[in-house]
C-alpha cells in the first residue's frame, strides 16, 4: 500500500518512479474500466496513457477535495467518454470513408464480437450481447452500469466519481438495467416475432 | 414476452457477475514514460525555437534602431542643415531656360 498523498506531492515534483507506484496501484482497475467503454483493448490501452500522462501534467493542480482514486477514476471516464463521442462523430460520417480496416479487411468501428477478458467461459456469448446493448444508453446511465456492475464499485463511490448522490445512482442503474432488457429484446426476440 | 426470450435476457445480464478485471499491459508504464519524454521534448524545442526568434527579432529592432539614431545625429550635427539662400539662388539660375526674359 502506498501513501498516496506522498506520491502525488512527488510526482508534482517531476517523480517518475512516483508515478509508476501510482501506475501500479491503479491501472488494472483503470485498463478494466476503459476496456468496458471502447470494447477494444488497443484504444483502451492508448486511453490508459493518457489518463496517466494527463495525472502527471495535472496533479499540481489537484486540491486533495476527494480520494485520489475518485479523482483518478473521473480523469479515466471522462476521457473514455470523450472517446466514444469521437468514435461516434467518426461513424456518422461513415458514408464519406471507409468503415474498413485496410491492413486487416475487419470492421474499424462495431464489434458485436467483443468479450471483455475478464468473463467466465460459459458466459462469453450472452455477453457480447450485453456489451452490445449497453452502447445504447445514455451517458450517465452507461457509466453508472459500468462501474457498480463491471468495476464492482459501491454505488457511494461511484456517486463521488459522478458528483451525484448515492441515491441518482441507484436509480440510474435501475434504469441502465431496464434498457438494457429493451436492447437485449431486440437480439433474442420472442418466437414468431422475428 | 417467452420464458426463452427472457431466459436469455436475464442471462445475458448475469452474465458480469462474478467478472474478473481486466489486466493492463504489461509494458504500458514504459509507453507512458514515452509519451512524458516526447512531451517534455517538444516543450523545450518550442521553447528554444521561441527563444531564438525572440532574439533574432530583438537583434533586428536594435539594429533597426540605431541606424535611426545614427542617421538622425548625423543630419542635426551637420552645419549645412538648412540651405542658404544664395545655394537656392544658383541653383535656379542653373536651371534657368529662359535667362533672357529674368
Amino acid at each position: 500500500m502506498i501513501n498516496e498523498k506522498n506520491c502525488l506531492e512527488a510526482i508534482a515534483k517531476g517523480s517518475e518512479e512516483a508515478l509508476e507506484q501510482l501506475y501500479n496501484e491503479y491501472a488494472d482497475r483503470v485498463y478494466n474500466t476503459l476496456i468496458s467503454y471502447t470494447k477494444n483493448s488497443e484504444d483502451a490501452e492508448e486511453l490508459l496513457q493518457d489518463v496517466f500522462v494527463t495525472l502527471y501534467n495535472s496533479v499540481a493542480n489537484f486540491e486533495h477535495n476527494s480520494a485520489v482514486s475518485t479523482w483518478i477514476y473521473r480523469i479515466a471516464v471522462n476521457k473514455a467518454l470523450d472517446f466514444i463521442r469521437k468514435r461516434n462523430s467518426k461513424k456518422r460520417f461513415g458514408i464519406f470513408t471507409s468503415l474498413y480496416s485496410k491492413e486487416s479487411g475487419e470492421m474499424k468501428y462495431d464489434s458485436i464480437e467483443f468479450v471483455h477478458p475478464g468473463i467466465q467461459m460459459e458466459n462469453k456469448e450472452d455477453a457480447a450481447f450485453l456489451f452490445k446493448a449497453i452502447e445504447s444508453l445514455p451517458e450517465n446511465q452507461k457509466t453508472a452500469f459500468i462501474l457498480t456492475q463491471i468495476e464492482g464499485l459501491p454505488q457511494k463511490k461511484v456517486g463521488e466519481i459522478m458528483e451525484q448522490s448515492r441515491k441518482s445512482v441507484e436509480s440510474l442503474v435501475q434504469r441502465a438495467k431496464a434498457n438494457l432488457k429493451v436492447e437485449l429484446k431486440k437480439f433474442f426476440p420472442e418466437r414468431g416475432k422475428k | 414476452m417467452d420464458m426463452k426470450s427472457e431466459d436469455r435476457i436475464n442471462r445475458a445480464l448475469k452474465s458480469v457477475e462474478n467478472i474478473e478485471r481486466a489486466k493492463a499491459p504489461e509494458d504500458g508504464f514504459q509507453k507512458i514514460q514515452a509519451k512524458i519524454a516526447a512531451q517534455k521534448n517538444v516543450s523545450k524545442n518550442t521553447k528554444g525555437v521561441l527563444g531564438t526568434s525572440m532574439l533574432k527579432m530583438a537583434a533586428m529592432i536594435a539594429i533597426i534602431l540605431s541606424f535611426n539614431i545614427w542617421a538622425a545625429s548625423n543630419y542635426l550635427g551637420k552645419d549645412n542643415v538648412h540651405l542658404d539662400s544664395s545655394a537656392y539662388s544658383q541653383i535656379t539660375t542653373d536651371y534657368n531656360l529662359y535667362e533672357n526674359e529674368q
